[in-house]
């Protein structure tokens, strides 16, 4: 399964610099609102804000692909990019993580949490939810 | 530092280690027995949990009384004194005894894994420990605004029993206590939509069992405990049943202070609910039922709650609640207490009743 939280969570920052570098986040954001660029395309917009080399570039685009955060096609001769899931997706997921951070693994000697995380069967659920209904109504 | 009593620690660490594996396995068996056995089928979760933590901190508080009782005289008597008093075999200490050929490889290896688990231990627990406090400030992403009935609601009964509240602006439902001793009740918005009023307050008094109990900081005694064996994998069982234990305990005491058992379970299976409808985080481990945790706990632990009598509701939970203050005293005070005496009435006492009883094997 692909993780969000691939380098750790870092809680000082916002966003999607929680997780990734600040190269990185600006890649995200450049092809969140424009997906499918090419290497010298996200360079244009990355060098509007920033002076960058066009292996850096180059280099962390393939780290990000290879990362499982952006898909990469091939067109021509050229690489175009995308991201594997949508800015909300991505912080949706992250959120996801952070929390099962908190509520299993390492955090759970620390912390007494009402519900885990723990997947359970639905068919299992709803017997549980038929015994409570005849609970209340046993109790009317 | 003296040198001369390097060899002294060298041999009580390796002791520790040596002692600690046995009665540690021997606690795991007695509790694998205990559990296996018909006789505690009906048990109470409070008879559960002390049965649990006993196993788990038993075996390294045994084995260190053991460890000072043997070895601080050869400290503090002169060396003319101890000669005197220790007519026995010298080669003979204890468990270490059994080891001598090994020594002081394995007397070396014993204290390196002593340190490196405990420092382990501690740093994953401190690191989980600062994370969560740093987390929990972060997690404020949009969320539907909350009645502020419930919020009103949630205020009152933690400053009732002066429990700090934290609130999360955040749609995933999700509670939870944390801190050691100052503890503090994490819980999220899309908590306070999700519940009814009356499974809210069922939430909020199990919550609260775990502040006054102060079961975080049982957690991380237990967790000291567990690493202080080379046998952690089998105390760490222990401990898992020891949690599960735990938080039927907290059902049963919020059971019986709000007299509905009913909506604890309600609670317990909506948030279940929304946790498989937000995807699996946690895929099921796949130990058996009776090492590991399966599906069949949190049903058990639902069909607990709601097979709680009218009859038992709105009786006092006083002894269930047991806060950890009580028992550390006792175990403190008594510790020491029972070296003081031993060091002033017979120092050599039980280095001599050990070495006796080792000598008949």
């Amino acid at each position: 399964m692909f993780k969000i939280a691939l380098r750790g969570f870092n809680p000082e920052h916002q966003d999607s610099k929680q997780v990734l570098g600040e190269l990185e986040s600006a890649v995200m954001e450049i092809l969140w609102q424009q997906p499918h660029q090419t290497v010298i395309e996200v360079e244009e917009q990355l060098r509007k804000t920033r002076e960058i080399a066009h292996t850096t570039v180059l280099t962390t685009l393939d780290r990000m692909h290879r990362k499982g955060y952006l898909l990469r096609t091939k067109q021509s001769k050229a690489f175009v990019y995308a991201p594997r899931y949508s800015k909300t997706e991505f912080e949706k997921g992250l959120a996801q993580e952070v929390l099962a951070s908190l509520l299993g693994g390492l955090s759970e000697s620390t912390i007494s949490a009402f519900v885990d995380l723990v997947s359970q069967d639905n068919s299992k659920l709803d017997r549980l939810e038929t015994l409570i209904k005849a609970k209340r109504e046993e109790k009317k | 530092m003296d040198w001369h009593l390097w060899p002294i620690f060298i041999a009580g660490v390796e002791n520790f280690i040596l002692i600690n594996t046995i009665f540690s396995l021997v606690s795991f068996l007695v509790v694998c027995v205990v559990k296996l056995s018909n006789v505690l089928k009906n048990k109470q979760p409070s008879f559960l949990t002390t049965l649990y933590a006993s196993a788990i901190v038993i075996p390294p508080l045994c084995s260190t009384w053991i460890v000072i009782s043997a070895f601080l005289p050869q400290v503090y008597l002169s060396t003319n004194q101890w000669v005197a008093e220790h007519e026995l075999n010298h080669s003979l200490h204890l468990l270490s005894a059994w080891t001598f050929p090994l020594d002081p490889t394995f007397a070396y290896l014993a204290l390196v894994f002593l340190v490196v688990s405990l420092l382990a231990a501690n740093y994953i627990l401190t690191k989980a420990y600062l994370t969560v406090s740093k987390i929990v400030g972060l997690l404020e992403v949009s969320a539907k605004p909350v009645d502020s009935t419930q919020i009103n609601q949630t205020k009152a009964i933690c400053e009732q029993y002066r429990l700090d509240v934290g609130l999360v602006t955040s749609d995933y439902p999700f509670s939870f206590v944390w801190g050691y001793w100052k503890a503090k009740l994490v819980i999220s918005t899309g908590l306070l939509n999700l519940l009814t009023s009356s499974e809210l307050a069922g939430l909020l008094q199990h919550e609260v069992a775990h502040h006054q109990r102060r079961d975080n900081l049982s957690k991380w005694i237990l967790t000291l405990c567990c690493y202080s064996s080379p046998l952690f994998f089998l105390t760490g069982i222990i401990y898992r049943w020891w949690n599960e234990q735990v938080e039927i305990l907290c059902d049963e005491i919020a059971a019986k202070r709000t007299n509905s058992p009913v909506d604890i379970a309600s609670a317990l299976v909506k948030l279940k609910r929304v946790a498989n409808s937000r995807g699996a985080w946690f895929v099921q481990p796949t130990e058996s039922a009776f090492f590991g945790e399966d599906n069949s706990d949190f049903e058990k632990r639902v069909e607990r709650v709601l097979s709680i009598t009218e009859s038992s509701l709105g009786s006092s939970v006083n002894h269930l609640n047991q806060p950890l203050d009580k028992p550390l005293t006792i175990i403190g005070v008594s510790y020491v207490l029972s070296l003081v005496l031993l060091f002033s009435i017979d120092p050599l006492a039980v280095h001599h009743m050990l070495e006796t009883f080792l000598m008949i094997f």
